[in-house]
């Protein structure tokens, strides 16, 4: 099960997999760094190619744009590094970064000891769930932190939705 | 300068000019124009087309209509304005002049 995504490209409405939506939206925001300043059209064109395309592909309206075929367009309209040199710096890491941060918060189905609260703070934070766990505990027998804590975090934070690992009970 | 370098400015030089020659035999739409350049070995990605036809139109060698397509979103038509015949007009005989001018060059140091 993949999650899709409904986008409008060059004024044309297609879905998309979640995959290939990232990727494509990436490689336009490439391409856009790479365009002189003044020009505003350009882009537009392209995604119109691109609708155009997508268009050949799957005449049918219902159709699934997929990773591959992003991929293939992508080939097609060239590498955005084939546009000239970027305009400004692309961080790459940073929006590495941001989509962590982005993450939602939830309380993982496959690490958890009790209800999966401190192994959800650590992918937040980024480290290791044992260190969370050891200091959580640490806090509650010496720096007098509340098990009622925990059992609000419980309460508050959603469980992580079920994924295709067990999308056969669905 | 090296040689990289050099092949890339007379490509860029020499790409716009095609452009031009391919639209002063009638408006056509991108796909058509990148379809007569791959043919001739011009361009391998179809992308960078589009800010070149940008600059064109912006400097006024181009214009272009929205024309409705039998399948799948309208497109632009480009053609050439009339300072955009005059510019190639120039281009061919900048081009034929060169071509000349290397011809007897080449000439020379082949006898």
């Amino acid at each position: 099960m993949k999650e899709t995504i409904h986008v409008n490209i060059g004024s044309v409405a297609f879905t998309l997999d979640e995959d290939a939506y990232r990727t494509l939206k990436s490689y336009l925001k490439r391409i856009e760094n790479r365009l002189p300043a003044d020009d505003k059209d350009s882009l537009g064109d392209i995604e119109h190619r691109i609708a155009e395309l997508f268009t050949a592909k799957h005449p049918t309206s219902n159709r699934v744009v997929s990773l591959a075929d992003v991929k293939e367009v992508m080939e097609q309209i060239g590498a955005p590094e084939d546009f000239g040199t970027a305009r400004e710096p692309e961080n790459e890491s940073a929006e590495a970064t941001n989509n962590t941060t982005r993450r939602p918060f939830y309380r993982p189905r496959n690490d958890r000891s009790i209800a999966g609260v401190c192994s959800g703070l650590a992918l937040q934070l980024g480290v290791d769930s044992t260190l969370v766990r050891l200091v959580t505990i640490l806090f509650m027998l010496f720096g007098g932190l509340s098990i009622w804590v925990y059992v609000i975090l419980w309460i508050v934070i959603p469980e992580e939705p079920i994924q295709d690992f067990n999308a056969n009970k669905r | 300068m090296t040689e990289e370098n050099v092949k890339v400015q007379m490509r860029k030089g020499i790409l716009e000019y095609c452009i031009l020659a391919i639209l002063s035999r009638g408006a056509s739409y991108a796909p058509r124009i990148i379809a007569e350049l791959k043919e001739a070995e011009m361009i391998v990605v179809e992308g960078t087309l589009y800010p070149i036809l940008t600059r064109q139109k912006n400097a006024g060698l181009l214009t272009y209509r929205w024309e409705e397509s039998p399948q799948g979103p309208p497109r632009k038509f480009y053609s050439l304005t009339e300072k955009g015949e005059e510019y190639l007009a120039q281009w061919d005989k900048v081009w034929e002049d060169m071509v000349r001018q290397i011809e007897i060059i080449r000439g020379k140091s082949e006898q």
